[in-house]
């Protein structure tokens, strides 16, 4: 073999290594010089309209949109870029609960920035962002939580609006022999068992003397099993799964699923997808439970994440101060295809917005009926909810433990238990004290 | 002969050389292999910026232990902790209970789709060859697809309430639901056919087509009908790829993941997120956030599927072929 054949696979092999290192070293170093501050803004839904609205209204700091994929691509970007200690964005839509994420070690201290503000926000969206009184990311609250149902099925067989989760449950006798189911519970999704906890004012963690305690079994949890309970073992709800979307649709919009516990967020969804039932559903109260004392929907809030590592935590708070509570922030997320805006969740007074938030068609001739409904549920938010610094494991396990519990494989009280020790477990081998 | 052979020192065998034949002969040698093997780098490369790395890191990232304190809010500090993590590893119901599961499933579903190869590779080699070329295409297809986007395809033919199969089957008067525990199996079984059986009856194909076929026309002469042909000379002389997309199948099957992940969205009462071994690694790493014992839940992993591999094939490749 020629010697110049020796030399090119050599010269062949150091370009191969010249490329694999070149592409490791492309370390960028902005904002060191003066002028605008940026503040790059990851999140997966449309925000380039609220983005371009701050650029146009502010010379001191600009938005760098960076549309992502989805919620689980945001996660893993997110946790990538903080392991890598480079080219962390400073706010990022929200993915999850603040104390898990605080845990993994995720985000930034903003209290300095968003403390003084707190008047600006709607006082019920505070706790969601919060941890141990400190502030780790920008309020955003939540929706209002009503329920919507289909008002001619229920008129068809006579069957009495719900005002109780009891009379759900009674709901629920008299529409199965017409083969109506009173909801759906699907597989995946626990949360109508969180909501119905956070609703009864309970939560699963609390902090005692510097030590977590988890009680899975409050009366609170145990009132929400029971009467999750009853809608399974009487087969009174579907499990149509939220995965496959277009057969989920389909289905509600056959009129053999009655009542949606639901917000204002998804009933555009409904609105342009619903073809059979549009007109026939009614905004109605969310049902209470027996003998409660005080209306209350639950309204556990989150927050619009800043980073740990972000390099401006002082103007990404600003810029979300700025999102989350001015009307130029909230006008600027009007969509054309609904007509509507995202749900201003930590505006103090959201009424401006609620016209547009319920659609033309869906609710026919009860429409007017939505806006005291939704004004209700906003004003009657109860959040106790609070979530240990593990709550992404064990949700997963909630997941599972829930799917086995509406194919009735175990009861809710067993889901309840199992839930208890897996979580004291989970903290244990954590080295995370716990009071339990 | 050899005063003509050692005008041309290069290609002479070193052992025909005068003087230190030894010392030149290997350092030939040596300088050819090099230049050789020297074209193997950028796999190489590859292998072990990608395999080796890894494995490395997580190894030694398995032999530590991330532990939080007082509320778990502060910074994790990480100690040493030996074999704990692999302790761990070993008693671990979840993970263990996946593994079984998958083996079971294993067990039953690969000679199912080397049987079926195999067949197709066989009548595939009984026609004739312009025909056969065709053939091939069509069935190498679903192995062109992703697997992802296989397993999308599948995921919509098997929706009882929008996929064509459910109605399909009520004709038939069968209530098939492919999501329910009893068919969960089935559906992912049919889909990893679907997807392997292309490229594995092209492996065996291939074998089939390098079989000498005068031994063909004197078993013919002496009388054998092709169904003898058929098992007598052709499967003995394709089992050594038999074998080998065997061990692929088992390594492959081993570590499914993304077919019962996506199967999860569709059917999480029934794909729970422990349901194989890398589904419960990922839940550790990824939702648990701990990488320590999702490294040495892989090492054990790596472990039992190259022991499982390697007993195939001592089992499977003693014969002469």
């Amino acid at each position: 073999m020629p010697t110049t054949s020796r030399r090119a696979v050599l010269a062949g092999l150091a370009l191969c290594l010249a490329v694999t290192t070149a592409a490791c070293s492309s370390d960028t170093d902005k904002n060191a010089s003066s002028g605008p501050v940026e503040i790059e803004y990851w999140a997966w839904a449309p925000a380039q309209p609220v983005v371009d609205k701050f650029n146009a209204t502010h010379t001191d700091i600009k938005i760098k949109f960076v549309k992502q994929a989805d919620l689980p691509t945001t996660a893993t970007g997110l946790r990538n870029a903080v392991a890598a200690g480079s080219a962390i964005p400073c706010l990022v839509q929200n993915f999850g609960d603040v104390p898990a994420l605080l845990a993994e070690g995720l985000l930034a201290d903003v209290t300095d920035y968003v403390k003084p503000a707190e008047s600006k926000f709607k006082p019920a969206s505070l706790v969601g962002a919060q941890v141990q009184g400190k502030y780790y990311g920008i309020p955003t609250g939540t929706g209002p939580t009503f329920m919507m149902i289909n008002r001619a099925v229920y008129d068809k067989y006579d069957v009495p609006v719900p005002k109780t989760w009891d009379d759900v449950i009674a709901a629920g006798k008299a529409l199965k022999p017409h083969g109506v189911q009173v909801m759906n519970l699907a597989g995946e999704d626990p949360s109508t068992l969180v909501n119905l906890v956070t609703q009864a004012g309970g939560t699963w963690y609390s902090v005692q003397n510097d030590s977590w305690k988890v009680d899975f079994l409050s009366p609170e949890s145990v009132a929400a099993a029971n009467i999750l309970q009853q809608l399974v073992d009487n087969g009174l709800v579907a499990n149509q799964t939220y995965q496959d979307r277009p057969a989920l649709i389909a289905y509600f919009d056959e009129g053999k699923m009655v009542s949606l516990p639901t917000s204002t967020w998804q009933l555009t969804n409904y609105e342009l997808h619903f073809k059979k039932t549009i007109g026939d559903w009614e905004p109605i109260d969310l049902p209470q439970f027996a003998g409660a004392t005080k209306f209350a929907t639950p309204a556990h809030g989150n927050a619009m994440l800043v980073p740990k590592g972000c390099q401006h935590p002082k103007e990404a708070s600003e810029v979300g101060i700025w999102m989350n509570t001015t009307k130029d922030g909230v006008d600027a997320t009007y969509d054309k295809t609904t007509g509507s805006y995202a749900w201003p969740g930590a505006m103090p007074d959201p009424s401006p917005w609620i016209d547009a938030a319920v659609p033309q068609k869906l609710f026919g001739s009860h429409r007017t009926e939505a806006k005291p409904v939704i004004i209700k549920a906003s004003e009657s938010g109860v959040d106790n909810w609070l979530v240990g610094p593990n709550y992404t494991g064990v949700f997963k396990e909630l997941q599972d433990q829930w799917a086995q519990a509406v194919t009735k494989k175990i009861t809710f009280r067993q889901l309840l238990e199992n839930m208890q020790k897996f979580t004291v477990d989970d903290l244990k081998a954590k080295g995370i004290s716990v009071a339990n | 002969m050899s005063l003509e052979l050692k005008q041309k020192p290069l290609t002479t065998p070193p052992a025909e050389r005068a003087g230190d034949v030894r010392f030149s002969g290997g350092r030939w040698r040596r300088t050819v292999a090099l230049k050789g093997a020297s074209f193997t780098m950028p796999f190489f490369a590859g292998f072990v910026v990608f395999t080796v790395v890894p494995v490395i890191m997580a190894l030694s990232k398995s032999l530590y232990t991330a532990k939080s304190s007082g509320l778990g809010f502060g910074a994790k500090t990480v100690t040493f902790s030996g074999f704990e993590n692999f302790d761990r590893a070993l008693h671990d119901a979840k993970f263990w209970g996946s593994l079984w599961r998958v083996a079971l499933f294993a067990i039953v579903v690969i000679p199912l789709i080397q049987f079926t190869s195999l067949v197709l590779a066989l009548l595939l080699d009984s026609v004739r060859r312009r025909v056969a070329g065709k053939l091939r295409i069509a069935m190498l297809v679903p192995y062109m697809s992703p697997g992802i986007v296989a397993t999308l395809i599948w995921i919509y033919l098997y929706s009882p309430d929008v996929g064509p199969l459910t109605p399909f089957f009520k004709l038939f008067g069968i209530d098939a639901n492919f999501y329910s525990s009893e068919l969960i199996w089935v559906s992912v079984g049919n889909l990893m056919a679907w997807g392997s059986i292309g490229f594995n009856m092209l492996i065996v194909y291939g074998a089939l087509q390098a079989v000498p076929r005068d031994i063909f026309d004197s078993a013919r002469v002496d009388g054998a009908s092709e169904w003898r042909i058929a098992w007598s000379i052709k499967v003995p002389y394709v089992r050594r790829s038999l074998v080998l997309v065997s061990i692929l199948g088992i390594i492959g099957t081993l570590q499914i993941f993304s077919e019962p992940l996506l199967f999860r969205s569709m059917t999480p009462e029934t794909v729970t997120k422990d349901f194989t071994p890398i589904m419960t690694i990922y839940n550790q790493a990824f939702a648990v956030g701990d990488f320590n014992y999702a490294a040495a839940l892989s090492i054990v992993l790596a472990l039992v599927v190259g022991l499982v591999s390697a007993i195939f094939y001592k089992l499977t490749n003693k014969a002469p072929t």
